[in-house]
Protein backbone atom coordinates (compact mmCIF):
# COMPACT_ATOMS: atom_id res chain seq x y z
CA UNK A 1 0.00 0.00 0.00
CA UNK A 2 2.74 2.45 1.04
CA UNK A 3 4.85 1.32 -1.93
CA UNK A 4 2.00 2.05 -4.30
CA UNK A 5 1.51 5.48 -2.73
CA UNK A 6 5.20 6.30 -3.13
CA UNK A 7 5.16 5.10 -6.74
CA UNK A 8 2.31 7.51 -7.45
CA UNK A 9 3.83 10.50 -5.67
CA UNK A 10 4.57 12.55 -8.82
CA UNK A 11 0.87 12.40 -9.71
CA UNK A 12 -0.11 13.17 -6.11
CA UNK A 13 2.22 16.18 -5.98
CA UNK A 14 0.93 17.49 -9.30
CA UNK A 15 -2.62 17.04 -8.03
CA UNK A 16 -1.78 19.03 -4.88
CA UNK A 17 -0.39 21.86 -7.02
CA UNK A 18 -3.65 21.89 -8.99
CA UNK A 19 -5.82 21.77 -5.86
CA UNK A 20 -3.91 24.67 -4.29
CA UNK A 21 -4.63 26.84 -7.32
CA UNK A 22 -8.26 25.71 -7.53
CA UNK A 23 -8.75 26.52 -3.85
CA UNK A 24 -7.32 29.99 -4.35
CA UNK A 25 -9.44 30.63 -7.46
CA UNK A 26 -12.71 29.38 -5.96
CA UNK A 27 -12.53 30.20 -2.26
CA UNK A 28 -9.89 32.89 -1.76
CA UNK A 29 -10.02 35.07 -4.88
CA UNK A 30 -13.52 34.01 -5.96
CA UNK A 31 -12.32 34.58 -9.50
CA UNK A 32 -13.13 31.66 -11.79
CA UNK A 33 -10.91 33.10 -14.53
CA UNK A 34 -7.92 32.05 -12.45
CA UNK A 35 -8.88 28.44 -13.08
CA UNK A 36 -7.37 28.90 -16.55
CA UNK A 37 -3.93 28.62 -14.95
CA UNK A 38 -4.81 25.07 -13.89
CA UNK A 39 -5.90 23.78 -17.31
CA UNK A 40 -2.45 22.90 -18.75
CA UNK A 41 -1.40 21.17 -15.52
CA UNK A 42 -4.67 19.20 -15.45
CA UNK A 43 -4.07 18.01 -19.03
CA UNK A 44 -0.52 17.03 -18.04
CA UNK A 45 -1.82 15.08 -15.05
CA UNK A 46 -4.34 13.21 -17.21
CA UNK A 47 -1.62 12.36 -19.76
CA UNK A 48 0.67 11.13 -16.98
CA UNK A 49 -2.08 9.00 -15.42
CA UNK A 50 -2.89 7.58 -18.87
CA UNK A 51 0.74 6.64 -19.45
CA UNK A 52 0.85 5.01 -16.00
CA UNK A 53 -2.13 2.87 -16.92
CA UNK A 54 -0.37 1.83 -20.15
CA UNK A 55 2.80 0.96 -18.17
CA UNK A 56 0.88 -1.25 -15.78
CA UNK A 57 -1.05 -2.85 -18.65
CA UNK A 58 2.12 -4.15 -20.31
CA UNK B 1 -19.35 23.81 10.50
CA UNK B 2 -16.03 24.43 8.88
CA UNK B 3 -15.38 23.54 5.25
CA UNK B 4 -12.76 23.91 2.57
CA UNK B 5 -13.91 27.45 2.02
CA UNK B 6 -12.82 28.36 5.54
CA UNK B 7 -9.27 27.19 4.93
CA UNK B 8 -6.98 30.16 4.41
CA UNK B 9 -3.81 29.36 2.47
CA UNK B 10 -1.61 31.97 4.08
CA UNK B 11 2.04 32.36 2.97
CA UNK B 12 3.11 30.49 6.13
CA UNK B 13 0.78 27.58 5.41
CA UNK B 14 1.91 27.55 1.78
CA UNK B 15 5.52 27.30 2.98
CA UNK B 16 4.59 24.30 5.13
CA UNK B 17 2.74 22.61 2.25
CA UNK B 18 5.69 23.14 -0.09
CA UNK B 19 8.14 21.80 2.52
CA UNK B 20 6.00 18.67 2.93
CA UNK B 21 5.81 18.26 -0.85
CA UNK B 22 9.59 18.53 -1.18
CA UNK B 23 9.95 15.87 1.52
CA UNK B 24 7.59 13.53 -0.35
CA UNK B 25 9.35 14.21 -3.65
CA UNK B 26 12.68 13.34 -2.00
CA UNK B 27 11.18 10.11 -0.67
CA UNK B 28 10.11 9.25 -4.22
CA UNK B 29 13.56 10.03 -5.61
CA UNK B 30 15.30 8.05 -2.86
CA UNK B 31 13.17 4.92 -3.19
CA UNK B 32 12.40 4.88 -6.92
CA UNK B 33 15.71 6.15 -8.29
CA UNK B 34 18.72 6.19 -5.96
CA UNK B 35 20.03 7.83 -2.79
CA UNK B 36 22.78 9.44 -4.90
CA UNK B 37 20.28 10.95 -7.32
CA UNK B 38 18.12 12.16 -4.44
CA UNK B 39 21.01 13.88 -2.69
CA UNK B 40 22.38 15.49 -5.83
CA UNK B 41 19.06 16.63 -7.27
CA UNK B 42 17.62 18.13 -4.11
CA UNK B 43 20.96 19.44 -2.82
CA UNK B 44 21.75 21.17 -6.09
CA UNK B 45 18.14 22.28 -6.46
CA UNK B 46 18.13 23.98 -3.08
CA UNK B 47 21.36 25.80 -3.92
CA UNK B 48 19.84 26.80 -7.25
CA UNK B 49 16.67 28.02 -5.50
CA UNK B 50 18.62 30.05 -2.96
CA UNK B 51 20.72 31.72 -5.64
CA UNK B 52 17.83 32.24 -8.06
CA UNK B 53 15.35 33.64 -5.57
CA UNK B 54 15.19 37.30 -4.77
CA UNK B 55 13.55 36.34 -1.45
CA UNK B 56 15.97 33.77 0.01
CA UNK B 57 14.68 34.50 3.50
CA UNK B 58 11.40 32.80 2.54
CA UNK B 59 11.48 28.98 2.60
CA UNK B 60 8.94 28.47 -0.17
CA UNK B 61 10.87 30.73 -2.55
CA UNK B 62 13.88 28.43 -2.21
CA UNK B 63 11.93 25.16 -2.23
CA UNK B 64 9.53 25.74 -5.11
CA UNK B 65 12.07 25.55 -8.00
CA UNK B 66 13.49 22.14 -7.03
CA UNK B 67 9.98 20.81 -6.42
CA UNK B 68 8.67 22.07 -9.76
CA UNK B 69 11.69 20.71 -11.65
CA UNK B 70 11.38 17.33 -9.93
CA UNK B 71 7.68 16.90 -10.69
CA UNK B 72 8.34 17.98 -14.28
CA UNK B 73 11.22 15.50 -14.68
CA UNK B 74 9.22 12.66 -13.10
CA UNK B 75 6.21 13.33 -15.33
CA UNK B 76 8.48 13.49 -18.38
CA UNK B 77 10.02 10.14 -17.43
CA UNK B 78 6.56 8.62 -17.00
CA UNK B 79 5.35 9.89 -20.37
CA UNK B 80 8.51 8.88 -22.21
CA UNK B 81 8.64 5.34 -20.78
CA UNK B 82 5.48 4.35 -22.63
CA UNK B 83 6.74 5.67 -25.97
CA UNK B 84 9.70 3.62 -27.15
CA UNK B 85 10.66 5.94 -29.99
CA UNK B 86 11.18 8.77 -27.48
CA UNK B 87 13.10 6.68 -24.96
CA UNK B 88 16.65 7.53 -26.03
CA UNK B 89 16.11 11.15 -27.03
CA UNK B 90 17.80 13.03 -24.20
CA UNK B 91 17.43 16.46 -25.79
CA UNK B 92 13.69 15.93 -26.04
CA UNK B 93 13.55 14.82 -22.38
CA UNK B 94 15.30 18.02 -21.32
CA UNK B 95 13.03 20.23 -23.41
CA UNK B 96 9.90 18.42 -22.19
CA UNK B 97 11.01 18.86 -18.58
CA UNK B 98 11.54 22.56 -19.22
CA UNK B 99 8.10 23.01 -20.77
CA UNK B 100 6.44 21.00 -18.01
CA UNK B 101 8.24 23.12 -15.42
CA UNK B 102 6.40 26.11 -16.84
CA UNK B 103 3.09 24.24 -16.88
CA UNK B 104 3.49 23.16 -13.24
CA UNK B 105 4.71 26.55 -12.03
CA UNK B 106 1.78 28.36 -13.68
CA UNK B 107 -0.90 27.46 -11.07
CA UNK B 108 1.51 28.30 -8.25
CA UNK B 109 2.39 31.66 -9.81
CA UNK B 110 -1.30 32.40 -10.27
CA UNK B 111 -2.04 31.57 -6.62
CA UNK B 112 0.97 33.55 -5.44
CA UNK B 113 -0.35 36.69 -7.13
CA UNK B 114 -3.52 36.52 -5.04
CA UNK B 115 -2.20 35.13 -1.77
CA UNK B 116 1.21 36.77 -1.51
CA UNK B 117 2.99 33.41 -1.45
CA UNK B 118 6.75 33.71 -1.68
CA UNK B 119 7.92 32.53 -5.08
CA UNK B 120 11.40 32.90 -6.54
CA UNK B 121 10.11 35.79 -8.66
CA UNK B 122 13.14 35.32 -10.86
CA UNK B 123 13.92 38.92 -11.53
CA UNK B 124 10.58 39.40 -13.25
CA UNK B 125 8.72 42.57 -12.55
CA UNK B 126 11.82 43.94 -10.88
CA UNK B 127 13.47 44.36 -14.24
CA UNK B 128 10.45 45.99 -15.80
CA UNK B 129 9.43 43.11 -18.01
CA UNK B 130 6.12 43.67 -19.71
CA UNK B 131 3.23 41.23 -19.86
CA UNK B 132 4.23 39.84 -23.26
CA UNK B 133 2.08 39.09 -26.29
CA UNK B 134 -0.50 36.99 -24.42
CA UNK B 135 -3.16 38.51 -22.17
CA UNK B 136 -2.24 37.46 -18.59
CA UNK B 137 -5.96 36.87 -17.89
CA UNK B 138 -5.77 33.85 -20.22
CA UNK B 139 -3.10 32.38 -17.94
CA UNK B 140 -4.84 33.02 -14.64
CA UNK B 141 -3.26 36.43 -14.18
CA UNK B 142 0.31 35.32 -14.91
CA UNK B 143 2.35 37.14 -17.60
CA UNK B 144 3.55 34.66 -20.20
CA UNK B 145 7.12 35.86 -19.73
CA UNK B 146 7.04 34.44 -16.20
CA UNK B 147 6.10 31.14 -17.75
CA UNK B 148 8.91 31.38 -20.29
CA UNK B 149 11.46 32.03 -17.55
CA UNK B 150 10.26 28.90 -15.71
CA UNK B 151 10.64 26.93 -18.96
CA UNK B 152 14.18 28.28 -19.37
CA UNK B 153 15.06 27.49 -15.74
CA UNK B 154 13.71 23.94 -15.93
CA UNK B 155 15.51 23.29 -19.20
CA UNK B 156 18.82 24.66 -17.95
CA UNK B 157 18.67 22.84 -14.59
CA UNK B 158 17.70 19.46 -16.02
CA UNK B 159 19.98 19.94 -19.02
CA UNK B 160 22.98 20.48 -16.75
CA UNK B 161 22.08 17.46 -14.64
CA UNK B 162 21.59 15.27 -17.71
CA UNK B 163 24.82 16.47 -19.28
CA UNK B 164 26.84 15.56 -16.19
CA UNK B 165 24.94 12.29 -15.79
CA UNK B 166 26.03 11.19 -19.26
CA UNK B 167 29.52 12.69 -19.12
CA UNK B 168 31.15 9.46 -18.04
CA UNK B 169 32.86 11.21 -15.14
CA UNK B 170 33.09 9.48 -11.75
CA UNK B 171 30.22 10.24 -9.37
CA UNK B 172 32.43 12.34 -7.09
CA UNK B 173 33.44 14.66 -9.93
CA UNK B 174 29.89 14.93 -11.20
CA UNK B 175 28.75 15.94 -7.73
CA UNK B 176 31.42 18.60 -7.36
CA UNK B 177 30.79 19.99 -10.84
CA UNK B 178 27.03 20.04 -10.28
CA UNK B 179 27.31 22.12 -7.13
CA UNK B 180 30.07 24.38 -8.45
CA UNK B 181 28.03 24.93 -11.60
CA UNK B 182 24.89 26.19 -9.84
CA UNK B 183 25.88 29.89 -9.70
CA UNK B 184 26.70 29.76 -13.42
CA UNK B 185 23.37 28.10 -14.21
CA UNK B 186 21.53 30.84 -12.36
CA UNK B 187 23.53 33.45 -14.26
CA UNK B 188 22.65 31.69 -17.51
CA UNK B 189 18.94 31.65 -16.65
CA UNK B 190 18.99 35.31 -15.64
CA UNK B 191 20.95 36.18 -18.78
CA UNK B 192 18.45 34.42 -21.02
CA UNK B 193 15.56 36.02 -19.11
CA UNK B 194 17.11 39.43 -19.73
CA UNK B 195 16.88 38.76 -23.47
CA UNK B 196 13.08 38.47 -23.29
Amino acid sequence: MLERFIARLPAVLLLVVILLAVHVAVFEAEDDARLLSVAPAAVLLLAYLGSGRRRRGR
Amino acid sequence: MSGLGDLHLSPDLFGLVVAAMVFLAAVHAYTKLSPYFCTCWFGAGLVFGWLWSDRPEEASAILVPVLVFYIAAAVTKGLVETRERLAGNHVLHVVMTGVFSGVIALPLESGARVMGWAMPAPALGLKGLMDGPVDPDLLGGVPILVLVVWVIAGTVFYGAYKLLDHSGLPAAWRTVLLFVGMPFLVQLVDGLADQL
